[in-house]
Parts: structure tokens; C-alpha cells; sequence
């Protein structure tokens, strides 16, 4: 047997160890080091306005929902909400505007059971017009991204009844990804296009009714990294991974 | 507030360094890294662990991850159900960490080129599984998450990261002999929650090492089939190899609520399973004891359990009466023996020769009749031609009985009662010790208060019997009792058993006197041969015909005085006894000569012989001294008398150096006895030189 490391703590200062100690944060606090432009944690106890964890972009919630439902962090007691109507409004547009204007939404989804009532779920949309945007989850599953008159990206991967870690990014050059679960599902490029900026929207944003859950929601104004989306996806789960960097 | 930091509040008793790694729950979560370079293919993690000052909640608290930085497997612990999980590659595998267990060992092992992943807890295996994983090149420890819950800390220690399994923490022993905890390995019955704690409880008091502590999910039955005992004995066997144990341990312990007997052959007839764990054969056949002792000679040391081992068993009704062997063996250390404490030995040496091999039954006598039994200095009383009735506060019982005991045997319950074995197997064998309602010598002298009770479980060959000179002697040496037990039986796995602590000695007083003669000379006495060993309540002593002096002769006796201690050289006390008439008289002596081939003083060119009474003649009732002298082959002469003065204690006797070689010796005379000094060495004469003579002018 060839011992790779022997600890018995006696070196004071942790000295039989050439690393130092590593914090672990918590999952938000991970998520509020990477500079979001909002983050709704979706907590909320009563109320109908979704604190934003920045104190920019409060959400106004209308419409059929229930509170406090089982959040999908392991080791967080931070509870989501079950929209079965609602619609929260930032009364602001938050996915910028530019061509090529990179960023990224990373959020926590489940379906209720049986089958999945499909629908756009976020963006910054009114009318089918160019430019407007909306993240769906389609009835079978899949997670979509589309702006009108551009890119139209799917997951290959599907949501369901278990929460799923679901991000979505765009680097500077256009190129457009979703991550799940940690991991990168699909990319595409020339998904640099416009957005319109009008105000952004969490729910159900269109007519069709959607019917889901979410928790953790958080808008970046850039791009995440694997590793960083790997990373959170870790903290949530209680499963440490180094961050990028380490 | 870190949640990570080091306190020196004690590690494992048993291991070097007292200093922890302190895991606050209350704290921010942080964790200690270790970069192995490259990734490992294959990699095994252990650490100790101690979770008792926390409660509730989850933590995960170890894990892996891979070059890419990616978790590949985590340790959490459940605090709230006592469990702890390895989680890998989406396999979970999860064991029990009972908290009535301070420390824990978890190991957890990974090999990526087969994907066989493992997790042991305590040096057991707790689970083997596939899985698809990356190679681990970060290994990590510390709070990396907890759920909402935990207060309090974990303690954790000898993190240990290894290419191939690790095993528990092993201490070496001290000691080559059986009265090391370290040399012991104890089992308990993880399938029984009061097991552990009883385990625990004996670790703590006899300072047993976690590693040493083997816990087997066994029946709960006291009884095993052929099959559970196989089991059971091939986990032991795992389990002593997994850890690097085999050589180290010379003693198995079966705790509370593990198996005590197997029917191996399903027909009812029991073997204590300690009596068959003396070897590690698989068959049920006894076995030569090849430490058996016809002689006790020297202690057993651990290169010597080569193909045989110490047992013993502790099992009782309750945890509490289990718990009481301890404090009984206890209070045998604390408060040992003694000749004053109504603490005595029942011998009972039935049944005779004629029912019994010779080869048993003539050592027994003679030990039991002689001074054998004297040696552990304890009043005794032997019975040879029928069975005791009662034991009203015997220490010590050796017996031969045929039944169970009567009732009202024991006629007091507790008081000073060491062991008591008791040899027939019928018509009541011992089958359990469990049965608060069993009758059997067994449990009856569990009940009764001894701290050690040895029966049979089954009929056995009478050659298998223990002998109690070598058993006591053994005892009497400071062995512990699981070395006396074993090496006073000449045949193993043959339905024996002893039940108590087999840790412990009994200590037997050591307080005494020993009486050494009969001889002529001090300087002749034997002091390996003691005349008479005797303990410290007695008062006088007879001596036998045979060791009397003949008539007119005398001879010294010694009385030595033994200390609590054994020491003997504290305070001693000389006899001269002569044998009169058939009379023993204590003769008035001189103090000084008292050898033979005493030294003749030579003064001026003459003899002086000077002898000394230790009080006054007069008072000593002599009438008269005198000189007799005896010339080459002549008879002895009277050459000169004196009669004493009122108070004189010295006569002088001042002649001319002899004309040939001559010796000379003193006569008191008392009446109408009188009493012989030694004779002198021979002195030559004047001319010849003489060793003989002592030249007071020459040293003075």
C-alpha cells in the first residue's frame, strides 16, 4: 500500500496540508459573486412581489400561483413557486438589446405530473414581432429559445418532474447554448441577434397556458462559463466541484 | 466564523497526538484540499470520524473530484437517522454509524479501470457496488454542505488517502502478552443496538482500540446454525485480514448479544462458539491445545498463537448484568482477594480416581492436597470423597458435580466470588447465558454474583478437562484469565466454556508465610522448596512426622513472612528444633555458634572459643557449658565446664592450640537434656598453617 496523504491534524494551521482552506459558499451567494443583473430567488412567504436578491428588478406577480412549493436546492430551505397562470412582470426590459450583446439566465424548472402543458415561460415578448423572445418549454419537454425572426435553439435534453438545472448563454460572437444540469447540452451560433427591449416577463408570457415550476432564477448580462455553470449546478446539489480557477 | 479548525480535546485514546479537525456546523462552510497530482485510477479515502456532539441534519462532509474539477463522490452523513452514504456515479451505498460509538472509521474505495467503487465503516465491508466515474485527483474534507438542522460539531481525524485499502487505525501493542487490549480483538452484533453500547462500554473501561473493535451483523438468536456460524467465523477472519490484524490479535472476545453456541450438527448438542474460535479450522472436531502447559512455565507470548488463540465471552440476561461481569472483574482488581474476607476455595475433587483418567484426576489430588493449592493463600477446603452441599461465600470453586446446583446452593448471593467452574456436562449442560431462568451451574453462578463461571455445553471427552494447577497457576502468575483457561487444557473446541472478562487477571493474596526446613543449616535451607505455604490468617502450624527431627537431633526451620506485595524479605523468623522423648523442645541454642565448621579465634598462640546465648543462661535454664573436643579419629572428650553466673551470656573457653588436627563444639546441659552446637572446622597444629583459625592480632 503506498500512502498517498496522511493527516492527523497535529501541525497547527492546518501545516501538514500545502493548500489552504477552500470557503464553499452557498448556492446564492455563488450566484450574487457572479455580478447577476437580477435574481429572484422565489422565496417569498406571502405577497405578490418577487424580491430581486440585487434590489433592482422586482417582480409583480398576477394571476393563478401557489407559493412556498419544495425548492430545488438540496441543502437550502429557500422555497419556489408553482405558476399555473401568473405572470410576473419587471416592468423593464433585462435580455439586452445589442447584436451579439452576450448573456446569460440560469434557472431551476420542474413540471407538475402527467403531461407537460407546454409554453413560453420567460422573455420579452408581446406581439410575434422581429426581436421578441421567449425561453419555452414545449409539450415535449425540450427547453427553447427563439427571437422572432432569428435563432431558434432546442434542448436535446427534457425537463420533468425533477428539478432541472437549466442555463442559457450567449457569448459576444452569437453563439447560443444551453446548459442542463451542469452540463453542456447544445450549441449553436449566429444567435447574435437583436432583442427587443421591452419589458421582461416570467411566467406565462403568451397566451398558452403554461403550467410549471421555478425557482433561483437569475439574469446575467454575461456569458456564463462552463465551469461556472458546473460549479453552481454543484453547489445546488451539494456536490463540490472547483470553481473555475482552482 | 470558520467552520474548520484544530482542538486539541483528545483523539483516539489509543493513538499518538490528542489534536482534531473541528468541524463547526454553525459556521461558513470550508473545506481542506489535497491535489494528488494526477488523477488516481484507483484510490482509497479514510478518515475517523466522531459525530456524537452533533445532532440532526445532513452534512457532507468528503468527497472527490476530478482534474476537470467536477465532483466525482462525496461522504454525507445523516445525522438525524445515524447513517453515513457514499454517493458515486449514481450509485448510493449507506451504512449505520450508531452514535453509542464515539469514533467511526469510513473508508471509501474507487477503482476507475473496473468501476468497482466500496464503502466500509469500522473496518467492515458495507457495501460493493459498479459504477462509472471519473479518476479523483482532488480529494477534499471539511463542511461542504449541510442541510438546515445540524448543530453542534464533528470531529474527524486520520485522513488518510491510499492507492490500495487502508483499514482501521491499528495501535501496536505494548505488550507481547494477552493483558494487552491491543492484542484483543472484540466482537459485537451490529444487528442489536445494545451490542454497540455494550461495546463501547467495554472498549472504554479496558482501553480496547476502535480498530480492535469488530462490528458483524449477526443473528440475534444465541444460538447459530452450522451455517451462521461459518459465517460468522469467516467474518472474523475478513476481518482480522482486512486490517492488518491476523498478527497482532491473540484473543477473540464475543460481546453482548453476539452468538454464544452452534449447532453444527443440527441435533441439538451446543459448542460455545468461543471454545470453537480457538482455531480457525473449519471443522468442529477438537484439536491438541499445542500451549497446553504440563508444567507451567512461562507466560504465553503472541508469536506463539500461531495456530490457536485466546476466547472468551461476556453475555448475560441484560445489558446491565453484562455490564456487571465488567464491574465484577473490576472489583476483583480494586479489592482483591484475601484470607479475612470469608474468601475461600472449594475444592471438590470428584470424582476419584477410579471414574476418571489417573492423569487427571492424581494431579488434581496432588495439587489440591499439597501445597499447590496453599500457593493461592487462601483458607481451603478440599472435598475427595463426597460433593459440597452449599457455598456460603467461597471465592473459588472447582468442582465436579452431577446436576445442576441444588437450590439454596449459594447460600448468599454477591459477597467475595470470583469463579466458579463446574465440570460434568449432564444432566444440566450449560446452553445459555441468557435465560435469566436457567438453572444450570452457569447461570446459577452468573446469579449468584461470580465474576467467571465455566461450564460444559455438551458431554465431552474427559480428556479435554481443564487442569486447576495449571488454570491457578496461571492465575497465580498475573495472567490474565483467558491465558490460565487456555493453557490448562490439553484439548480445545471440545464444548468448554468460561464466561467473564477474559482481560482480566484475579489477583490472589500474596500475603503469607512460608515455612522452609527441615535442615541443618541455614545456609542448607532450599527456598525453592517451600515446607509449608500459608496464608496471612494463620497462627500456628504443625509440623508432619516426616519433618521432625529424629530423637536427640535438631534442625532449623525458617518462617519467612510474605508481603501484600509478595516480597519476602521484610521479616523472618528461625527455629532450631530437637526432638526429645518424642517431644519437639526448642533446645537454649547459642546465638552464636549456630553453622558448622564454625571459625576458631586465635589469640597470643592460643584458642579462644567463645559462644553466646541471646539471653542469660540462667534464664534459659542452663545449669552448665562445656567444651568438648575431639582429636583426629578419637571419640569427643569433655575438656572443660563452667557454671553459669546469675545473668551471664557469653562462656570463654581459652586452651592450647591442639597437638593434631582437632574440632570443637559447646554442650549446654539443661537438667537432664543437653543440646549439641555444631561442630567447629578443624583446627591444626601450631606450626601448620590453618584456615581453620581466625588471627584476631593479624586484623586487628
Amino acid at each position: 500500500m503506498t500512502i498517498l496523504k496522511y493527516v492527523d491534524f497535529e501541525v497547527p494551521n492546518f501545516g501538514e496540508l500545502a493548500l489552504p482552506s477552500m470557503a464553499v459558499p452557498d448556492y446564492a451567494s455563488a450566484v450574487m459573486a457572479l455580478t447577476p443583473l437580477a435574481y429572484w430567488r422565489m422565496g417569498e412567504q406571502t405577497g405578490t412581489t418577487l424580491a430581486d436578491e440585487t434590489g433592482n428588478y422586482p417582480l409583480q406577480l398576477s394571476g393563478a400561483h401557489s407559493l412556498l412549493q419544495d425548492g430545488a436546492l438540496t441543502y437550502d430551505n429557500n422555497e419556489a413557486i408553482h405558476f399555473s397562470g401568473a405572470v410576473a412582470t419587471a416592468n423593464a426590459p433585462l435580455l439586452p438589446g445589442g447584436v451579439n450583446a452576450p448573456f446569460s439566465v440560469a434557472f431551476w424548472v420542474r413540471a407538475p405530473a402527467g403531461p407537460i402543458d407546454g409554453g413560453a415561460i420567460m422573455g420579452q415578448f408581446t406581439t410575434t414581432s422581429i426581436g421578441h423572445t421567449r425561453l419555452h418549454i414545449p409539450d415535449d419537454g425540450r427547453l427553447r429559445l427563439t427571437i422572432l425572426n432569428g435563432v431558434d435553439v432546442y434542448s436535446t435534453q427534457q425537463i420533468d418532474t425533477s428539478w432541472r438545472f437549466a442555463v442559457l448563454t450567449r457569448s459576444g460572437a452569437g453563439l447560443v447554448r444551453w446548459f442542463v444540469d451542469g452540463q453542456l447540452d447544445v450549441e449553436q451560433s449566429g444567435g447574435g441577434d437583436a432583442i427587443a427591449p421591452i419589458d421582461f416577463l416570467l411566467g406565462q408570457v403568451t397566451t398558452n397556458s403554461v403550467n410549471f415550476f421555478l425557482d433561483e432564477v437569475a439574469i446575467f448580462h454575461h456569458e456564463l462559463s462552463a465551469d461556472q455553470v458546473r460549479w453552481l449546478y454543484g453547489l445546488a446539489m451539494g456536490q463540490l466541484a472547483l470553481p473555475d480557477g482552482l | 466564523m470558520s467552520a474548520l479548525s484544530q482542538i486539541s480535546t483528545g483523539s483516539l485514546p489509543e493513538l499518538p497526538g490528542s489534536t482534531v479537525l473541528r468541524m463547526d456546523m454553525t459556521g461558513d462552510h470550508e473545506v481542506l484540499r489535497v491535489d494528488l497530482g494526477t488523477p488516481r485510477e484507483t484510490l482509497f479515502c479514510r478518515f475517523m470520524v466522531n459525530p456524537t456532539q452533533v445532532a440532526g441534519g445532513e452534512v457532507v462532509l468528503a468527497g472527490g473530484i476530478d482534474a476537470q474539477g467536477r465532483s466525482v463522490w462525496q461522504v454525507t452523513l445523516d445525522l438525524t437517522n445515524e447513517l453515513v452514504t457514499f454517493h458515486v456515479g449514481g450509485v448510493q451505498m449507506t451504512s449505520a454509524l450508531p452514535t453509542s460509538l464515539a469514533w467511526h472509521s469510513v473508508e471509501v474505495g474507487l477503482d476507475t479501470s473496473t468501476g468497482l467503487v466500496s464503502l466500509r465503516v469500522n473496518g467492515v465491508p458495507r457495501g460493493t457496488a459498479t459504477a462509472v466515474f471519473n479518476a479523483t485527483q482532488h480529494a477534499w474534507l471539511g463542511v461542504g454542505f449541510i442541510s438546515i438542522g445540524p448543530t453542534g460539531t464533528i470531529d474527524v481525524d486520520h485522513w488518510v488517502l491510499a492507492d490500495s485499502p487502508i483499514g482501521v487505525p491499528r495501535s501496536t501493542p505494548a505488550d507481547e502478552h494477552a493483558g494487552d487490549p491491543r492484542r484483543w480483538l472484540v466482537v459485537y452484533n451490529r444487528s442489536d443496538a445494545e451490542s454497540c453500547v455494550w461495546a463501547d462500554t467495554y472498549r472504554d473501561r479496558r482501553g480496547v482500540p476502535y480498530a480492535n473493535l469488530c462490528g458483524l451483523v449477526l443473528p440475534t438468536t444465541e444460538t447459530t446454525s452450522a451455517g451462521e456460524y461459518e459465517s460468522m467465523r469467516q467474518q472474523i477472519g475478513d476481518y482480522l485480514d482486512d486490517n492488518g490484524l491476523r498478527d497482532q490479535i491473540v484473543g477473540v472476545l464475543l460481546g453482548y448479544r453476539v452468538p454464544g453456541y452452534a449447532d453444527v450438527a443440527g441435533t441439538g448438542s451446543l459448542t460455545p462458539i468461543a471454545s470453537y474460535l480457538h482455531t480457525d479450522d473449519a471443522h468442529g472436531l477438537p484439536v491438541v491445545n499445542p500451549l497446553y502447559q504440563s508444567e507451567i512455565t512461562q507466560r504465553p507470548i503472541a508469536s506463539e498463537f500461531v495456530s490457536v488463540r485466546l476466547t472468551g465471552r461476556i453475555d448475560a440476561p441484560t445489558l446491565a448484568e453484562a455490564i456487571a461481569l465488567i464491574d465484577r472483574a473490576d472489583d476483583l482488581i480494586a479489592n482483591p482477594l484475601a484470607h479475612d474476607q470469608g474468601a475461600d476455595l472449594l475444592i471438590d475433587i470428584n470424582p476419584d480416581s477410579a471414574s476418571i483418567s489417573p492423569g487427571y484426576t492424581l494431579p488434581v489430588q496432588d495439587w489440591a492436597t499439597g501445597q499447590g493449592v496453599a500457593q493461592l493463600r487462601l483458607p481451603t477446603i478440599v472435598y475427595d470423597e463426597q460433593a459440597p452441599t452449599t457455598a456460603s461465600n467461597e471465592a473459588v470453586i472447582w468442582g465436579w458435580r452431577d446436576a445442576a446446583p441444588p437450590a439454596g446452593f449459594f447460600e448468599t448471593q454477591g459477597g467475595r466470588r470470583a469463579i466458579c467452574l463446574q465440570f460434568d456436562p449432564l444432566p444440566d449442560p450449560a446452553v445459555t447465558v441468557r435465560d435469566a431462568a436457567a438453572t444450570d451451574w452457569l447461570s446459577a453462578a452468573m446469579q449468584a454474583g461470580y465474576a467467571y463461571a465455566a461450564a460444559p455445553s455438551r458431554a465431552y471427552s474427559l480428556s479435554s478437562l481443564p487442569l486447576p494447577h495449571l488454570f491457578f497457576e496461571g492465575l497465580r502468575r498475573g495472567w490474565t484469565v483467558a491465558e490460565a483457561w487456555l493453557v490448562a487444557q490439553p484439548f480445545l473446541r471440545d464444548g468448554l466454556q468460561l464466561i467473564g472478562d477474559p482481560l482480566m487477571p484475579i489477583p490472589f493474596p500474596q500475603a503469607g508465610y512460608d515455612v522452609f526446613g527441615p535442615s541443618p543449616r541455614l545456609d542448607l535451607i532450599d527456598f525453592d522448596k517451600p515446607l509449608a505455604v500459608l496464608h496471612a490468617g494463620v497462627k500456628q502450624f504443625a509440623i508432619d512426622a516426616e519433618d521432625l527431627p529424629a530423637q536427640g537431633q535438631a534442625v532449623r526451620y525458617l518462617v519467612r513472612a510474605i508481603d501484600a506485595q509478595g516480597r519476602s524479605d521484610h521479616a523472618s523468623a528461625t527455629a532450631y528444633l530437637a526432638v526429645d522423648s518424642g517431644q519437639v523442645i526448642r533446645p537454649a541454642l547459642p546465638a552464636w555458634p549456630t553453622d558448622a565448621e564454625w571459625l576458631v579465634l586465635e589469640r597470643a598462640g592460643q584458642l579462644v572459643l567463645s559462644a553466646y546465648w541471646p539471653a542469660s543462661l540462667d534464664a534459659l535454664g542452663i545449669d552448665m557449658v562445656q567444651l568438648v573436643v575431639q582429636s583426629g579419629s578419637d571419640d569427643p572428650v569433655t575438656h572443660s565446664a563452667v557454671t553459669p553466673v546469675t545473668g551471664q551470656r557469653r562462656v570463654v573457653f581459652t586452651i592450647d592450640r591442639p597437638a593434631e588436627p582437632t574440632r570443637y563444639r559447646f554442650i549446654s546441659v539443661q537438667g537432664v537434656t543437653s543440646f549439641d552446637s555444631p561442630w567447629s572446622a578443624e583446627v591444626l597444629p601450631a606450626g601448620i598453617p590453618s584456615q581453620s583459625l581466625t588471627l584476631l592480632e593479624a586484623s586487628s
